[in-house]
């Protein structure tokens, strides 16, 4: 069993009292809650500060969290059998072993044997664990529909209550429809209920990987539509990429950069309806060749000769109306 | 390893759940859920019949609401709150979303 440091994890000292267990873990709390901290680590850091003061702000579990003794973060160590005497754990036959076993388990199964909240000692119903697990997917996969395995640590209880975690692979299809930020929800398949209390349930949020070439908002798609001066010029047709095959699109002439081109229902599917789906915007962008040779140098020449056109005609209006 | 294969169903706005799933999936009680519509943190599909039904997006809300009032120790007003500031959050960050998407890059071609 490694060891977790949970004073040194909410930043107090071993002689802390309960209110500074309390203001620490508040603090902490604050700082790293999932929902509300930016942190990419944040998550992992609440789970690890909210052990601590599971613990910690509980004297009985304290008491025993402190006859552990004092060993580095991440040792590893085995409680004595006396430590399971001493605080009448399910371990106090002296003869049940540790193995396979980690500290928030540990003490989570202490809670129950002592009359805490757990299937050995509860006769009431207790709902099964929630899940909340984030699925990376590309936006292929979103606009098709797809399948991910999902591998998960689930607690399993044995006849006398011990908690042990089990490793399961889910399979999950997500259906088209799936954007940024998109929940999904699987009844019943997060952690068992005891005592008759309902299954927990595994919630996905999905997470689009970024695209070399699409941009998404909601279910709406953006992408680069580049075109040569003279493509802008004269208009034509040009071949857009869509997620379900090119497209032909025309571009009227004298398009400006800029200027958004929608193909209806281009864009992301939405979930539950059969033709709704969000649009794809082409947005214009005139580019020049990364060098110009001599004969398309002689070709702008000409046209600069001939047009008229001037782009900051609005330049010396505005002066003059500044004036 | 076990594996075995679940379809999922989306938390949107295109499903329905009632007041009591929600008062199941949250853990809230349903006095704190009357508290949450009360204050505009969540709305009813039909708010002039009773029972209510929610789109199926409010799960996530309620979700939080009772993470925000276990895990940081708020009160229903405190966590009524933490709601409307993390939804206004969340409408910023969709708006910057949609800027970003309809800005290109600098990319010579």
């Amino acid at each position: 069993m490694k060891y977790k440091d949970y004073y040194s994890i909410l930043g107090i000292e071993r002689a802390a009292t309960e209110d500074d267990i309390k203001k620490a873990y508040r603090k902490l709390a604050r700082k790293y809650h999932p929902d509300v901290s930016k942190d990419p680590e944040g998550e992992a850091k609440f789970k690890d500060v909210a052990e601590a003061y599971q613990t910690l702000k509980n004297t009985e579990k304290r008491a025993a969290y402190d006859r552990l003794g004092q060993h580095r973060a991440g040792e590893d160590f085995e409680p004595s059998r006396d430590w399971g005497k001493e605080f009448n754990t399910q371990f106090n036959d002296g003869q049940s072993s540790f193995e396979g076993i980690d500290l928030s388990d540990l003490f989570a199964s202490f809670a129950r044997h002592r009359g805490g909240s757990g299937p050995a000692a509860a006769s009431f119903p207790i709902p099964g664990e929630d899940f909340d697990v984030a699925a990376a997917i590309t936006l292929e996969d979103a606009y098709r529909g797809t399948q991910v395995t999902l591998s998960l640590s689930v607690p399993v209880y044995d006849e006398q209550g011990r908690m042990r975690r089990e490793a399961r692979a889910v399979e999950v299809r997500i259906p088209k429809g799936a954007s940024n930020g998109q929940r999904l929800r699987l009844r019943g398949q997060g952690g068992k209920g005891q005592n008759g209390g309902r299954d927990g349930d595994l919630y996905l949020n999905i997470k689009l990987h970024p695209h070399a070439l699409y941009r998404v908002d909601g279910f709406d798609l953006y992408i680069d539509l580049p075109l040569a001066p003279w493509e802008a010029a004269l208009g034509g047709t040009i071949e857009v990429p869509t997620l379900a095959g090119a497209v032909n699109l025309t571009v009227a002439p004298a398009i400006t950069s800029g200027q958004q081109l929608r193909l209806g229902k281009r864009g992301l599917p939405m979930p539950g309806s059969g033709a709704e789906a969000g649009d794809l915007f082409a947005i214009v962008k005139i580019v020049m060749p990364a060098t110009i040779d001599e004969r398309e140098k002689a070709l702008f020449q000409q046209l600069s000769e001939g047009s008229t056109f001037n782009p900051r005609s609005h330049f010396t209006k505005e002066a003059t109306n500044a004036n | 390893m076990q594996t075995e294969t679940y379809h999922a169903l989306w938390l949107d706005r295109s499903q329905l759940v009632s007041f009591s799933d929600l008062v199941d999936l949250s853990g809230l009680t349903e006095s704190e859920l009357h508290e949450l519509v009360e204050f505009g943190a969540l709305v009813p599909v039909n708010s002039e019949e009773i029972p209510w039904n929610f789109s199926a997006d409010c799960v996530v809300t309620v979700r939080k609401a009772s993470r925000l009032r276990d895990e940081l120790e708020l009160d229903s007003h405190a966590v009524v709150l933490a709601l409307t500031l993390l939804e206004q959050i969340r409408t910023l960050e969709a708006e910057l979303a949609q800027l970003q998407a309809q800005q290109s890059p600098f990319r010579r071609f």
